[in-house]
C-alpha cells in the first residue's frame, strides 16, 4: 500500500488500523515503510482516509511482491489456486472431498499469525526442519507448493527472501499411525491421537488451579477445555 | 484448519461466541451452489447472528449496506461467515440448516465441548474435528493476552492491536460509547466472524483497566 503524500492531510486516523504498524509520519505526513507492509489492505478497506489518500502500490500483483498479497489479504483470489485467503479449502469440506479420510490426520503448520506477520525466511526454517524430519509433500493445492525450490532440502526460492507475509499455512496428511515421535512418546507414554482428538495433547499440569486459568493461557483453549469437562457433569 | 480455533478468553465469555461457516467445495458442489447459498444466507438472516459476512461482497452487518444488495451478490461458489451469541441461537439454525439439507458443507466452531453437545443434541454427528494445538515459538512478540481476545475474534488477524488500543483511549475519552467501539473494531473483519456483542462485553471489563496518556 502507499500514500499519496500530495494528498495526506497528516490526520493519522490510518494509523491504527494497520495489523503490521507500517503506517508512521514522515515530515507531518502519513507513510507506509514498503518493506514492513505486507498488503493485507486493512487501511484501504477501512475507508478511513477522510481525502482517499491510500493507494494500492503499483507493483502490488508483480512476482515476487504479490506474495504479500496473496498470503495477507483474505480478499485476494490466489492466481494459482483460484481461492480466495492464503490457502486451499482444507478441512473446511472435508464431509464433501474427503481429503483426509479415516485413519489419516491433516496437519497445517501456520506461521505469521496471530497479527504479527513474518518473513519468509523463517518459514524457511520450518520447511528446512520439515525436509529433514522426512516430510517432503505439502497438500498438491495448497501455493505454499510454489515457493519451494527443492523439496528435498525445505530451500525456498531465493528471491523470495526479502518478502513478507501475514501468514502462510504449510498443509500435510499423513496416516495416524505416522503421527506420533518416538521421543513424544518416550516422554510422555503413550499418548495415542485418540487422547489427542480429545483434546488432552499436553501432559496434565499439576498444582495449577484449572479454574482460575485465563486467556492468558494462548497455548490451550482445548487444554483448558478437557480439564475443565472433566469436573462438570454431563447433560442429564 | 480454521482460524476461529485461535479465539481467546475466558470459559464464560466462550460459551457467548459461536462460529458458524459455509463453504461449497470446489470440484464437487461449487457449480450451480448459487440457489442453495441465497436460501442459507436467508434463513441465517432470520436466526439472530451477531454478526455475518457473505464472501461475494464483504460487507458485515453493521456495514449499512441493505440484505437485499447482499443476498444478490451472492454467486456460484460464495462462502457463508457468521457468528452466533449463544448455543441455543446456534441451535435452532443448526437444526433448520438440517431440515433444508442443502449437501453444502458446514462447519462450527466454538468451545468443542459444547459444540459436541450441541451437535449430539440436534442429531448431528461432526464427520471431521478440527484442533488448534496452540502458539508455538516466540509468543513474547505477540500482543498481550487480553487485546488478544479481541485480535484474534477476525480468524485472518486483520484487526490491529493498535485499533483495539485506539478504541479503548476513545472510550475512556468519552468519545465513543462501548458497543460504538465493538462495531468499529468489527469493520477490518472481512470475514465477518468478529462477534461485537462479546466484544462489547469484553470493552465493558477492561476499560476500567487501562491508563491512557492521551487524550
Amino acid at each position: 500500500m502507499l500514500i499519496r503524500k500530495d494528498i495526506c492531510v497528516g490526520c493519522g486516523r490510518c494509523h491504527p488500523y494497520c495489523p503490521a504498524e507500517a503506517i508512521s509520519f514522515e515530515e507531518l505526513k502519513s507513510a507506509v515503510d514498503q518493506e514492513k507492509c505486507y498488503e493485507c489492505g486493512t487501511c484501504l478497506r477501512s475507508q478511513i482516509c477522510p481525502v482517499e489518500a491510500i493507494e494500492e502500490s503499483p507493483n502490488v500483483y508483480e512476482y515476487p511482491r504479490a506474495l504479500r498479497k496473496y498470503f495477507s489479504d483474505p480478499n485476494a483470489t490466489n492466481a494459482l489456486t483460484g481461492i480466495a485467503g492464503r490457502v486451499t479449502e482444507e478441512s473446511k469440506t472435508n464431509d464433501v472431498t474427503n481429503r483426509v479420510g479415516p485413519g489419516q490426520v491433516g496437519i497445517a503448520i501456520e506461521v505469521g499469525r496471530p497479527t504479527i506477520g513474518m518473513d519468509l525466511t523463517d518459514v524457511q526454517k520450518i520447511t528446512r526442519a520439515m525436509a529433514k524430519a522426512g516430510i517432503t509433500a505439502i497438500e498438491p493445492e495448497n501455493p505454499f507448493n510454489d515457493l519451494i525450490q527443492d523439496h528435498k532440502t525445505g530451500d525456498l526460492k531465493p528471491e523470495l527472501m526479502s518478502e513478507r507475509v501475514l501468514s502462510a499455512i504449510m498443509e500435510i496428511k499423513v496416516e495416524r499411525s505416522q503421527l506420533l515421535y518416538p521421543s513424544y512418546a518416550e516422554r510422555g507414554g503413550q499418548r495415542s491421537a485418540k487422547r489427542l482428538l480429545r483434546g488432552c495433547h499436553y501432559p496434565p499440569r499439576t498444582g495449577v488451579d484449572d479454574s482460575r486459568r485465563s486467556a492468558s493461557d494462548h497455548s490451550g483453549r482445548r487444554i483448558y477445555l478437557a480439564s475443565q469437562c472433566q469436573k462438570q457433569p454431563g447433560p442429564g | 484448519m480454521t482460524h476461529s480455533l485461535h479465539r481467546e478468553g475466558t470459559i464464560d465469555s466462550l460459551e457467548k461466541d459461536y462460529a458458524l461457516f459455509i463453504y461449497p467445495a470446489r470440484g464437487f458442489n461449487y457449480e450451480g451452489s448459487e440457489p442453495k447459498l441465497r436460501r442459507l444466507a436467508e434463513l441465517l438472516y432470520t436466526q439472530s447472528p451477531a454478526n455475518m459476512i457473505v464472501s461475494s461482497l464483504r460487507r458485515n452487518l453493521y456495514s449499512g449496506v441493505p440484505r437485499e444488495e447482499i443476498l444478490a451478490s451472492i454467486k456460484d461458489g460464495a462462502k457463508i461467515y457468521c457468528v452466533f451469541n449463544s448455543r441455543e441461537q446456534l441451535k435452532k439454525a443448526l437444526i433448520r440448516i438440517k431440515e433444508m439439507n442443502e449437501g453444502i458443507s458446514v462447519m462450527v466452531s466454538g468451545l468443542i465441548d459444547r459444540v459436541r453437545e450441541i451437535a449430539s443434541e440436534v442429531g448431528l454427528n461432526p464427520h471431521t474435528i478440527n484442533l488448534s494445538l496452540g502458539i508455538q515459538g516466540r509468543t513474547d512478540r505477540i500482543p498481550p493476552s487480553d487485546i488478544r481476545q479481541f485480535t484474534t475474534m477476525c480468524g485472518h488477524g486483520m484487526v490491529s492491536p493498535k485499533l483495539v488500543r485506539d478504541v479503548i483511549r476513545r472510550i475512556k475519552a468519552g468519545k465513543l460509547d462501548f458497543w460504538e467501539g465493538s462495531v468499529i473494531l468489527a469493520g477490518p473483519c472481512s470475514c465477518g466472524i468478529y462477534n461485537p456483542a462479546r466484544s462489547q462485553e469484553l470493552l465493558k471489563d477492561l476499560v476500567p483497566l487501562y491508563t491512557v496518556n492521551r487524550l
